[in-house]
């Protein structure tokens, strides 16, 4: 019988612990694989062991077999071979079932650290490669933390052999896994992308896993496997202990097995007498297989169950906006991030993501964006761009269930895009347009609607996962465009069973104010039975009277609508300011910043304000700092709230490139993580105009030089913080120096001194933010 | 464990500037509420030879004078790893566009880990009763080479249980991790926190003990 036929009627004995039955043998784990090929003998024993105990299913000894660890690749094909020919040759008597072990590459995926998930899955891939026409009955992926990686070797072994694919990670109490992982998410994801069962090992004794499991099952429509640790452990003279012993663990795993879980087992500390007591106090509880596939997004930080209207935050959205075009381009994530966690706190529970910007490879940017965004706001992603292999690059990013935006009704888009859709587990936005536009009436847009939903399902896509986009137009083109749409939302729900969506802002094109249109309309929609809207989150739905005559085409021209703004505008008296910009940096007020600066902007020119008000505010703070009047934080409140009002004039006021600055390089040198203080001078030198390319912490010689060669600058500040990375520090110098004797580099950080500067190198000792400010705006003064 | 404010502002060299208690007051009520720092433990046996001390059944040596004194008589060490965990790194990263929080939240950070390892050292006080406990010090104190903070990493399994990750440099990650030893019997001066410092002459982190 195939595996995946036994699990469906037979509850499923996993093994249980490898390396600690090892180290009890006598052998050292960290040499695990080896084992396979120099003591053969030992593993059998171990496998076999766990055969006679009742396992049908155990695993090969090739958890850390992988090429980041073992780099001889031929050396690591046998090891592999090695270790699958020892579990098949053992199982064969028992009829039992031998799954491949493959463990996480031991390294941390970007944007943690710096292995890429390109090399990430390479790692996997050869090891899918490798075992591609060897007996094995399944893969099971284990001991994962980081749910990106997870998803990453689910792909290398999907993508390369024909195996089914079992998905384990580990987590912590509370259902979080290291890297911030929810488990319900994983459980999600793992079911959505087409696992075959979905579990938990390694991390949490038994009794800690019942809740685990509980939460486990929730989310997933395959079968469950639990294989948890005997309790926590505690070192003892070089041995480890584990503190519970096989009757209570079988205890815990009988309290398991009542939940229905299906596949049981152990991991560390366990051994053939806790899989033998496990199989005696179970095998007389029922299983289930879940089904249990909820209709939800996630990220993999949470999971957002889709009861109820959602808000998708479009800000992330370049056209039109040319900060973030220049943070795109720049791949500054700080700036990206940011937006993201404003709308989040605006209240978006669905952010959409648009890198569409002239010169770029769409693919890799949003891929980039995702990878950050999804370790730092916690809520799923909506994948916004026409073109298929921008979507692909995207989605294998993305980690977690999210929504593409978009599919249309022409045949070439839905063979292209429903197929990634399918691969991923995710949602579709289908547009109501095809080869010959978008139909003008509701009707029209009704029967495109039937044509995505119908080829949705031909690919496998439940309906639920369709979410459809009737469009929305101008008012001001035409009177009739918002009746149209809000029409075809009534008319598609009703019909089609479908849920729907509109990026509702288009409407008020042309129009001035368009918040009062949106925001009209936005409340029309909700009326109407939309599902989703695509809007700025701060926008709430709200009444205006003479918005309203105009979306229900009662208003020609709109010009009812337009003398009603024109009024509201002399209506609205001078703003009130209470502190001005140069109290804000003293006093470190923030919240009153933005208003100050409107009202100062107002009332001189923006560049006055910036160099008296600001300017000389900041300088005043500095030299306070100076004279020890004031301290780093007192400096960094003054600038945070210069930020606000600075980030204002210059999106008002400055076209983006005329800013005039000094390009500065900043990096925490290779080998450190520290970049409080990096983001410190970071932030001050912004203040002063300078244009700040920060390519973060660890960074290495040949980051920094590929970053001189792209932004050509000024200026490259390194950061230091331990005196263990001081000989990185020297290197980078040296290296900057040779190649580019014309840039000023300037060194500071902690343990850095003016000697260690000169010795190195370095142009510019910076004590702090303040010193470096100081000597930058010297030497640029100078060269003027 | 708690996050005591006077520590938050001693982190940040903030002086006594109270305007800054309601931002200290909100970051910490986040992190106590949202970050559960996890711990591995190990006991040794220790024995004593000319250069400081070998753990047993491990091969592994500690070095130098001040290991040498701290561990003066004592038969047994503990080895603690300790972290906030690498959500901390992305929470910091939530906070990149505002200077103050994240400063605010780095200093918080380092009070939480701190205390926690204060009540796990008062823990490991009570556990053994009647021996003489040293307070706790890590790698990179003294003489003590930063180096050892591989071994302690190793011997914990810290990487699998916890998720801590060491460096070429030696350094933890995520950032708000740490290692201490503890010595458990004999008489090894307890001292002060700074007292071994080579940075005490310049530090401003100094606690108002050891000024």
């Amino acid at each position: 019988m195939k595996l995946l036929d036994y699990i469906k009627n037979n509850r499923l004995y996993l093994d249980g612990a490898m390396g600690s039955r090892l180290i009890e043998m006598g052998f050292d784990t960290n040499n695990a694989p080896y084992l396979n090929i120099s003591h053969p003998e030992a593993l059998r024993a171990i496998h076999r062991e766990y055969l006679e105990s009742g396992s049908r299913l155990i695993y090969t000894n090739t958890f850390s077999a992988n090429s980041r660890k073992i780099k001889d690749k031929k050396l690591l094909k046998e090891i592999i071979s090695a270790g699958v020919e020892n579990a098949v040759e053992e199982a064969k008597p028992f009829g039992a079932y031998v799954g491949y072990s493959a463990g996480p590459t031991g390294e941390l995926l970007e944007p943690f650290s710096r292995l890429t998930y390109e090399e990430a899955y390479e790692c996997f891939r050869e090891q899918a490669e490798i075992i591609r026409y060897l007996p094995l009955d399944c893969v099971v992926i284990e001991t994962v933390s980081d749910l990106a990686e997870l998803k990453i070797a689910y792909l290398a072994f999907r993508e390369h052999t024909n195996f089914p694919v079992f998905c384990g990670m580990t987590f912590s109490e509370g259902g979080r896994s290291f890297t911030g992982a929810d488990i319900a998410a994983f459980s999600l994801t793992a079911s959505g992308l087409g696992a075959d069962a979905v579990g938990i090992n390694c991390s949490l004794g038994a009794d800690k896993a019942l809740a685990l499991a509980k939460e486990l099952k929730k989310y997933a429509s395959v079968p469950v496997f639990i294989k948890p640790n005997a309790g926590l452990p505690v070192f003892r003279n070089g041995k480890t202990e584990y503190d519970t012993d096989s009757e209570t663990f079988s205890g815990y795993m009988a309290e398991i097995a009542k939940e229905g879980i299906s596949m049981l087992g152990g991991c560390c500390g366990t051994n053939p007498e806790y899989i033998r007591k496990t199989v005696e106090k179970t095998k007389d509880i029922p299983f289930t297989v879940f089904n249990n596939a909820p209709d939800a997004l996630c990220s993999p930080q949470g999971v957002t169950e889709l009861n109820s209207f959602k808000v998708i935050g479009e800000r992330l959205n370049p056209t039109g906006k040319p900060l973030l075009k220049k943070a795109i381009a720049e791949d500054d994530y700080d700036y990206i991030s940011a937006l993201c966690i404003e709308q989040a706190g605006d209240g978006a529970d669905i952010l959409d993501v648009n890198a569409g910007i002239a010169g770029i490879d769409e693919g890799e940017k949003l891929a980039g964006i995702i990878k950050r965004v999804q370790n730092v706001v916690p809520l799923p992603l909506q994948i916004d761009t026409v073109k298929a292999g921008a979507l692909e690059k995207a989605l294998r990013a993305l980690a977690g269930i999210g929504i593409v935006n978009s599919v249309n009704a022409e045949r070439e888009s839905l063979d292209k895009v429903l197929p990634l859709v399918k691969k991923h587990g995710a949602y579709v936005v289908g547009l109501c347009l095809n080869e010959n536009g978008i139909p003008e009436d509701a009707e029209g847009r009704l029967r495109l609607a039937e044509v995505i939903v119908k080829a949705a399902e031909e690919y496998g896509i439940d309906k639920r996962r369709v979410l459809i986009d009737p469009l929305t137009l101008a008012a001001s083109v035409n009177a009739e465009n918002p009746g149209i749409t809000l029409k075809a939302i009534r008319l598609i729900k009703e019909k089609l069973c479908v849920r729907t969506v509109i990026g509702l802002s288009n409407v008020s094109f042309g129009l001035p104010d368009r918040e009062i249109v949106n925001a009209q309309f936005y409340k029309m929609a909700l009326e109407a039975g939309l599902d989703f809207a695509i809007i700025n989150p701060k926008l709430k739905p709200k009444e205006d009277e003479f918005a309203l005559r105009l979306l229900l085409g009662k208003d020609e021209d709109c010009a009812a609508y337009i003398k009603s703004r024109e009024k509201a505008e002399k209506e609205t008296g001078a703003i009130s300011g209470s502190v001005t910009p140069s109290e804000c940096i003293l006093k470190g007020i923030k919240s009153g910043a933005l208003e100050a600066v409107k009202l100062a902007a107002n009332q001189s020119n923006y560049g006055e304000v910036i160099e008296r008000d600001i300017i000389g505010a900041l300088n005043k703070l500095g030299e306070d700092y100076e004279k020890g009047k004031a301290f780093l934080p007192q400096l960094i409140a003054g600038s945070d709230a210069a930020k606000i009002m600075l980030d204002y004039i210059r999106e008002k006021y400055i076209p983006v490139g005329e800013s005039g600055g000094e390009t500065v390089i900043m990096a925490t040198v290779k080998g450190d993580i520290h970049d409080i203080g990096k983001n410190i001078v970071k932030a001050v030198l912004s203040n002063y105009g300078y244009n700040v390319i920060d390519i973060g912490k660890d960074a290495h010689t040949e980051d920094i030089i590929k970053a001189i060669d792209k932004y050509k600058p000024s200026f490259v500040g390194l950061s230091a913080l331990m005196t263990t990375t001081l000989d990185n520090m020297k290197s980078s110098v040296r290296k900057i120096k040779e190649f580019y004797p014309e840039i000023i580099v300037a060194v500071g950080g902690a343990v850095v001194t003016p000697d260690f500067a000169k010795e190195c190198g370095a142009d510019i000792y910076a004590k702090d933010a303040r010193d470096a400010v100081s000597k930058f705006e010297a030497l640029r003064k100078k060269k003027k | 464990m708690k996050i005591d404010r006077k520590e938050v502002l001693r982190y940040m060299r903030a002086g006594d500037d109270q305007r800054f208690f309601p931002l200290i007051d909100e970051v910490s009520q986040y992190l106590l509420k949202n970050f559960v720092p996890a711990k591995s433990i190990g006991y040794f046996d220790i024995e004593h030879t000319q250069n400081g001390v070998i753990l047993s059944g491990t091969g592994v040596e500690f070095k130098g004078n001040l290991i040498k004194r701290r561990l003066t008589g004592a038969t047994k060490i503990a080895l603690v790893a300790a972290t906030l965990g690498i959500r901390t790194e992305n929470y910091m990263k939530t906070l990149a566009g505002d200077m103050l929080k994240s400063v605010i939240a780095d200093a918080a950070m380092t009070a939480m880990l701190e205390s926690f390892l204060d009540d796990l050292e008062e823990e490991i006080k009570e556990a053994h009763n009647g021996n003489t406990v040293s307070a706790r010090f890590s790698a990179g104190y003294g003489d003590f080479d930063i180096s050892s903070q591989k071994d302690i990493i190793g011997l914990l399994n810290a990487e699998k249980l916890l998720g801590v990750y060491i460096k070429e440099s030696f350094m933890l990650y995520p950032n708000k991790s740490v290692t201490a030893v503890i010595g458990i019997g004999g008489g090894g001066e307890s001292s002060s926190k700074c007292g071994d410092c080579s940075q005490k002459s310049c530090c401003g982190y100094k606690t108002e003990e050891a000024l």
